[in-house]
């Protein structure tokens, strides 16, 4: 019997039993959407943690540990990093190879939220993700003294919108000291949601940032000595120290040089990072994490190819039947094993296809949430390699579970498959 | 004499777990052409002498011949590959795929043997299809049931179609396991026409296996089971 007909009598089989093969359709279908799915989460928490930040050069800040470094400066973890000098911050900013460079003060918060120090050009520079930049969603950026921008999160939690008083604390976002309760900002500003750091921060000017501790000495008000806001102009607000400058190039390829150079500079001892190359061995430290998520996809592709195969099997009685007959009127056992087999590859290969479309719809649907929410952007492209392999493993156990029924059909005699029960 | 179309020599047939033989025959020989009313009371072994017959089961002890080859050693696949070529088995249950046309479930033989498929041809049809539907008009299946699905047609209509599928590619033997006992005595007796002129227009040898002694008017041999099996009488 040529292909084409073998092919025929699977679909007429198939066709006869297409309730119960639509539900096997369906688990295959959800069994692969899982398993890519899951891959899929893992790859963008991995590419939404190394994208947090892009598009800066190198990160800048007092001689110390460059890890420490990027998780205090930009995703505000860890310990407090030392401070480099505004003077530092200022030569290098005049670098002829820098084409911008944004400060970091970190050091306030408000309402477990960091407060971040910097200026204007943070929302021109500040880049995540694959090159996007930041957008105010509401409002304008900050320029005088006591205004402030807020990230997406923190107006979401705290329910803030434009013109909401704010009183910043002393302290990071976990231990707060003491209040600037004489200084309050006013929220002039909201950013969209990147996903990112940015969200949970809170943006004020370097000269607000230097107001709001000018009556302060040693991390405490002074006592007796206050300055009130409409006098603050009158001081030299200049920063002393900032926390870490992030840097843009001109050209790329500078940037082995000028890390080299700022790392060997005489005078003050600096640390400049590539955001990139730390991120990566940042995720190696967090690696435990990852592999709990492989163990948990394995898990998952485990119990859908087990539920997979029981569904297959539990078909299998309804066909012992139809194969004998097959058999009866000459069927060969490879013929048997084509037809087994035509219905297995196409059942498992539009399962695949279901699930990887299953799977795209809900990238679609619910990719922005996830990556607003979350920050991890689920590309809703091609599969990657590790979800070509997922689907070779569905297929090849769609396979061997549709063998199954062939040898069943061999070894029950065919007198017990032709004699109704 | 010539080799007979179908022998079993020394036959026995015993059931797992029972104490004796369902089926000993000592010798029981068919000539081609032959058309053969077997009879017997239900449960004497008819069925299972037709399976022996058909290679669908394999005799405790003793010789199954078919066309002058000995089959009962052969491996199921041979079994199976002989059975589709030169057997044509009409089913008491009738074994039809319910998911096929009746066309498709009478050309089920051709698909799997070239042999039957050169055979059916050979008849002067056209084509397979023509064949088939030269069979099924024969056997009063018109033309409006032909692409119907099996499962819609009734149970008599069933049977006809399971008779053509035995029929088609001119089998040298045709074995018939009650196919009448679903049927009231007046169709009972137009099918057994249908069917006994086919076969002889097919030069098919046939044997027809039934308890209803009425039918057994127009067969050229008539045997009880009884008459030359010693194993189980009840």
């Amino acid at each position: 019997m040529n292909l084409l007909t073998l092919a025929r009598l699977a679909l007429a089989s198939a066709w006869n039993r297409r309730y119960a093969l639509g539900l096997t359709l369906l688990s295959i279908a959800l069994a692969a959407a899982l398993l890519l799915g899951v891959e899929r989460l893992r790859a963008g928490a991995r590419a939404g943690f190394s994208s947090a930040l892009s598009g800066t050069d190198l990160v800048v800040g007092a001689r110390g540990s460059s890890v420490q470094l990027l998780l205090y400066g930009v995703f505000r973890l860890g310990e407090a990093t030392p401070n480099l000098s505004w003077a530092s911050a200022q030569r290098i900013a005049a670098h002829p190879a820098v084409a911008w460079s944004v400060p970091i003060s970190l050091g306030d918060a408000h309402r477990g939220f960091a407060v971040v120090g910097t200026n204007t050009g943070y929302f021109r520079h500040y880049q995540y993700g694959d090159g996007l930049s930041l957008a105010v969603a509401q409002g304008r950026a900050f320029d005088s003294l006591f205004e402030a921008v807020i990230g997406a999160e923190v107006a979401r939690k705290l329910g803030y919108t434009l013109d909401q008083r704010i009183v910043l604390a002393h302290g990071s976002p976990e231990f707060e000291l003491a209040e600037h309760a004489d200084k309050p900002f006013r929220v002039v500003g909201i950013l969209a949601p990147t996903g990112t750091p940015v969200d949970r921060s809170v943006y004020v000017s370097l000269e607000s940032m230097e107001a709001i501790h000018i009556d302060w000495q040693g991390g405490m008000p002074v006592p007796g000595f206050s300055v009130p806001p409409e006098l603050v102009q009158k001081f030299d607000l200049s920063p002393k120290t900032i926390t870490a400058q992030l840097v843009g190039l001109k050209r790329r390829s500078d940037v082995f040089a000028l890390q080299r150079e700022l790392n060997e500079a005489p005078g003050e001892a600096l640390t400049a990072a590539m955001p990139g190359v730390v991120l990566d061995q940042l995720w190696q430290m967090l690696a435990i994490g990852e592999r709990a998520l492989q163990a948990v996809s394995a898990l998952v592709a485990a119990v859908s190819l087990a539920g997979l195969m029981a569904v297959i099997l539990a078909g299998l009685d309804a066909r012992r039947r139809e194969l004998a007959i097959l058999r009866s009127v000459g069927a060969r056992p490879r013929e048997v094993l084509a037809l087994l087999l035509i219905e297995g590859l196409g059942i498992t290969l539009a399962g695949c296809l279901l699930g990887l479309a299953l799977l795209q719809l809900a990238v679609w649907l619910g990719g922005a949430w996830l990556q607003s929410r979350f920050g991890i952007g689920l590309a809703g492209s091609l599969p990657g390699e590790q979800e070509w392999a997922r689907l070779c493993a569905i297929l090849l156990t769609g396979l061997l579970a549709s063998l199954l029924p062939a040898w069943r059909a061999y070894r029950i005699s065919l007198a017990d498959g032709l004699s109704p029960r | 004499m010539s080799t007979p179309l179908v022998e079993l020599l020394d036959l026995r047939q015993r059931w797992p777990g029972q104490q004796s033989d369902c089926l000993s025959i000592a010798r029981f020989a068919l000539q081609a052409g032959e058309h053969l009313f077997l009879h017997g009371p239900s449960g004497a072994g008819k069925s299972t002498l037709l399976s022996l017959l058909a290679g669908v089961l394999r005799p405790t002890a003793g010789e199954v011949h078919l066309l002058g080859q000995r089959i009962d050693g052969l491996p199921a696949t041979a079994r199976d590959r002989l059975r589709g070529e030169h057997i044509g088995y009409i089913f008491q249950q009738f074994n039809l795929l319910p998911y096929l046309s009746v066309i498709d479930n009478v050309l089920l033989p051709c698909r799997f043997s070239r042999r039957r498929q050169q055979r059916a041809l050979a008849r002067g049809a056209s084509s397979l299809q023509a064949e088939a539907e030269r069979l099924l008009s024969h056997l009063d299946l018109l033309a409006p049931d032909w692409l119907r699905p099996v499962g819609a047609l009734s149970v008599g209509q069933q049977q006809r179609v399971a008779a053509a599928r035995a029929l088609i590619g001119q089998p040298e033997l045709l074995l018939a396991d009650e196919p009448t006992s679903a049927l009231d005595a007046v169709r009972q007796q137009d099918f057994l026409d249908l069917l006994l002129r086919e076969a002889n227009e097919a030069g098919s040898t046939l044997i027809f296996v039934s308890h209803d002694q009425r039918l057994a008017a127009h067969f050229s041999r008539v045997q009880a089971l009884g008459d030359f099996n010693a194993g189980d009488r009840a």
